[in-house]
């Protein structure tokens, strides 16, 4: 039996609830709060009966916190990998958050169309070309395992709506995808299933 | 009883990166990165640390949170404390001699020196500087942990004790997981060596 043959479990959870210093959209990691904390550790003690083999995250501050509290609760160490960061909002960066401009091409992610994105950002497609090639990495180094990874709810969005549109276990809606909770990826010989 | 105003300023443990090339990338702490940021925490156990910062860089928050873990303290990441960027040398593979005249520049107290494209070293020392003002401000008598970078560090020395036998003299000698001690008082901030 090949080693592909033993799927790679991936975990992905979203980041813990996070502040920022402005209120304006931008490229700042933020900062957990105390419910984004305590949330991040229960994580860690929610996955300890997963026999989870490694811990990794994007490289915004949220997540980076996230994981390294998840991780000392599994008394695991964290890796750092870039190409996992939150989606590029292109021209509303800068501007104010406005539900009703971000979250219809989240939807449309889940949805599958994954031609959606704000003007001048990244498509849900563009999401998936990026993300998936590092779990792909991490698949190839962990098979046979379970791991967790820390990223962000647009990049959530988006691989459910890639490889998993419309499944039962989805989030219903684009403001879904609780701090903190996780989503189950397997990939195996065949690819990529939730 | 209340002490002076004090921070702490900490340069992160050891990292490594996916690139060779200098970028915006945060990196990850190495093995070692950790353990430095372990012996951080507990070197500072008798310091009555109440609060401990960091830059967004993932570096930093890395060895804050694993510090501040073994301190019992939550950790708050501060935007402007980050390093200094690399400037036209973005691209790059890193290389200290790109950067060495300018650290000696700026260690000598002439922080108007910069890489094109870079900062100057009064640029980095402001807007650190603002950002440690508004933490004595929150944590008046107190000592706090700010996780930072090494070119932080060495801007700061330049700005506050400028020619000091004292300070290191290079980038090298800002080792992964050192600290330096800053008081703050009416007469501003001072180094204590």
């Amino acid at each position: 039996m090949s080693d592909l043959h033993c799927p790679a479990r991936i975990l992905l959870a979203r980041h813990g609830e996070a502040e920022y210093e402005s209120d304006l959209v931008g490229t700042s990691g933020g900062n957990l709060t105390v419910l984004g904390r305590r949330q991040a550790a229960e994580l860690g003690v929610r996955l300890s009966s997963e026999r989870v083999a490694a811990v990794l995250c994007s490289e915004l501050a949220r997540a980076v916190q996230t994981a390294e509290l998840a991780a000392g609760a599994l008394g695991l160490p964290v890796t750092v990998r870039e190409r996992l960061d939150e989606f590029d909002v292109g021209d509303a960066r800068g501007g104010p958050y406005v539900p009703e401009v971000f979250e219809p091409p989240l939807e449309r992610w889940l949805t599958g169309d994954l031609a959606a994105g704000l003007p001048s950002g990244e498509t849900g497609a563009d999401v998936v070309a990026r993300v998936l090639p590092v779990l792909d990495s991490i698949a190839d180094m962990f098979r046979g395992e379970t791991v967790l990874v820390v990223t962000h709810g647009g990049v959530i969005l988006a691989l459910l709506g890639a490889l998993a549109p419309n499944a039962p276990g989805n989030p219903a809606h684009a403001n879904d995808v609780p701090n903190c909770s996780t989503y189950l990826l397997e990939r195996d010989a065949h690819g990529w299933r939730p | 009883m209340s002490g002076p105003d004090r921070v702490i300023l900490a340069r992160h443990g050891e990292t490594e990166y996916e690139s060779e090339y200098m970028g915006a990338a945060g990196g990850s702490l190495t093995a070692l990165g950790r353990a430095q940021a372990r012996d951080l925490g507990e070197r500072l156990r008798s310091s009555s640390v109440t609060a401990v910062y960091c830059s967004e860089l993932s570096r930093g928050v890395q060895t804050a949170e694993i510090a501040a873990a073994l301190l019992g303290l939550p950790v708050t990441v501060r935007v402007g404390i980050h390093e200094y960027p690399a400037g036209d040398y973005l691209g790059r593979p890193y290389d200290a001699k790109f950067f060495d005249a300018m650290v000696t520049s700026w260690l000598a107290g002439d922080l108007a020196v910069q890489v094109p494209g870079g900062e100057s070293g009064d640029q980095v020392a402001d807007r650190v500087l603002q950002v440690l003002e508004d933490l004595v401000r929150r944590h008046p008598g107190e000592t706090v942990l700010v996780v930072s970078h090494g070119g932080v560090v060495l801007a700061l020395m330049g700005r506050l004790a400028p020619g000091s036998t004292m300070a290191p003299r290079s980038g090298l000698e800002v080792a992964n997981g050192s600290s330096y001690v800053l008081e703050r008082d009416a007469d501003g901030w001072q180094v204590r060596f």
